[in-house]
C-alpha cells in the first residue's frame, strides 16, 4: 500500500468522504504528477498504468496523426506504443518523464512502420534553397513574400497537410513535438535521440521547408502589423 | 551586427532557447529595422499556430481515441506479461 502524498489534492477533504463509498481499487486513483508514479509504474500497478493511458493517449494519438499516419496506421502504432509501455513498465527508470518515454516508443514504432511501408524519404536541398535567398553580405536576395489574409485563412489547413507530406519524417516529428505538443528541447532530444545542435538544424530545415512550400502556394501569411 | 541570414537561422532553429519566443538582443535589434526579417519571423509564428490548429483532433480521431482508450485501460488492468 502506497501512502498518498499529502497536500497533493486541494479537494482532499471531499476525497476522504468519497473514498468511503468507493471500491478499493478506486481509492488508489493516481495522478501522473504524483512523485511516486515511476515506482508504481515499475510495480505495474494498474491504477498507475491507467493514469498514464488516460493522461497521454490523446497526445500520443495526435502526434501519430501529425506524423502523417492515417487512422488505421495510427490505431496500430498507438496500440503498439502502449502495449510496449505496459510490457516494459517494470524497466521504467524515471530518468525521463513518462511522457517523453512514451513519445520515444511512439517515434520508434513510427520509424519501424515507415520502413515496412517503404516510406523513407531522401533529404532534399532546403539548405541550398535557403542559401539562394540571401546575398553574399547576408541580406535577403529574395525576401519572404506576404499573402492576403483571405487566402491564408481559407487554405492554410489543407496546405499545411500537403506541405507536411514533403517533409522527411524525423523533421516532421521534431516539428510536431515542438509546435503542437510543445515539448522542451531536452524532451525532444530525448525522444529523437539527437543533440540540441542537431535539433536546431532539423527545426531550421523543417520550418523553412514548410514556409517555402506555403509561400509557393501564395499563402505565406497575412502581413504582420507594425 | 547580425545580418538577415544569421537572424533567419537563429529564429528558425530556436537558437535563443526553449520558450522559443525569446530572442537574442542582436536578433531583437535587427528586427526593429528590418521589415523582411520581421515578416519572416511572423510567418514562422503563424506556421506554428496554424499547425496547432490543423492538427486538432477531428471527430474520427475522437472516435478512434475512445476505442483505443477502452482497449488500453482493460490492458492496464491486466498488463501483458513483460517482454524480454
Amino acid at each position: 500500500m502506497v501512502s498518498v502524498t499529502s497536500g497533493r489534492n486541494l479537494t482532499a477533504g471531499i476525497g476522504e468522504d468519497l473514498t468511503k463509498r468507493m471500491k478499493p481499487e478506486a481509492i488508489e486513483a493516481v495522478s501522473v504528477n504524483d512523485p511516486g508514479l515511476p515506482e508504481r509504474i515499475r510495480r505495474r500497478d494498474p491504477a498507475a498504468l491507467r493514469a498514464v493511458v488516460e493522461a497521454y493517449l490523446g497526445q500520443i494519438l495526435r502526434a501519430a496523426r501529425g506524423a502523417g499516419l492515417d487512422l488505421q496506421e495510427s490505431e496500430e502504432v498507438v496500440q503498439a506504443t502502449f502495449t510496449t509501455f505496459l510490457e516494459t513498465a517494470q524497466r521504467f527508470e524515471g530518468r525521463s518523464s513518462v511522457r517523453t518515454w512514451l513519445f520515444g516508443i511512439l517515434y520508434r514504432k513510427i520509424s519501424e512502420a515507415r520502413r515496412g511501408l517503404g516510406r523513407a524519404r531522401q533529404l532534399d536541398d532546403i539548405d541550398g534553397v535557403m542559401e539562394s535567398r540571401f546575398r553574399a553580405d547576408g541580406r535577403w536576395a529574395r525576401p519572404p513574400r506576404p499573402a492576403d489574409a483571405d487566402t491564408w485563412h481559407r487554405e492554410i489547413r489543407g496546405a499545411i497537410d500537403e506541405c507536411l507530406g514533403t517533409v522527411p519524417s524525423a523533421q516532421r516529428m521534431a516539428f510536431v513535438l515542438r509546435e503542437v505538443e510543445e515539448l522542451t528541447t531536452e524532451e525532444i532530444c530525448n525522444v529523437l535521440e539527437v543533440t540540441p545542435t542537431n535539433l536546431g538544424v532539423m527545426m531550421y530545415r523543417v520550418r523553412n521547408r514548410l514556409r517555402d512550400c506555403l509561400e509557393a502556394r501564395g499563402i505565406s501569411g497575412p502581413e504582420a502589423g507594425g | 551586427m547580425a545580418n538577415c541570414r544569421e537572424v533567419a537561422r537563429s529564429l528558425a532553429s530556436d537558437e535563443a532557447g526553449d520558450a522559443g519566443r525569446r530572442r537574442s538582443l542582436a536578433t531583437w535589434f535587427h528586427l526593429v529595422w528590418c521589415r523582411h526579417c520581421r515578416r519572416y519571423a511572423s510567418q514562422l509564428e503563424l506556421l506554428g499556430q496554424a499547425s496547432r490548429q490543423a492538427m486538432q483532433p477531428q471527430s474520427e480521431d475522437l472516435e478512434l481515441k475512445e476505442r483505443l482508450e477502452k482497449a488500453l485501460l482493460d490492458a492496464a488492468d491486466d498488463p501483458p506479461s513483460p517482454g524480454l
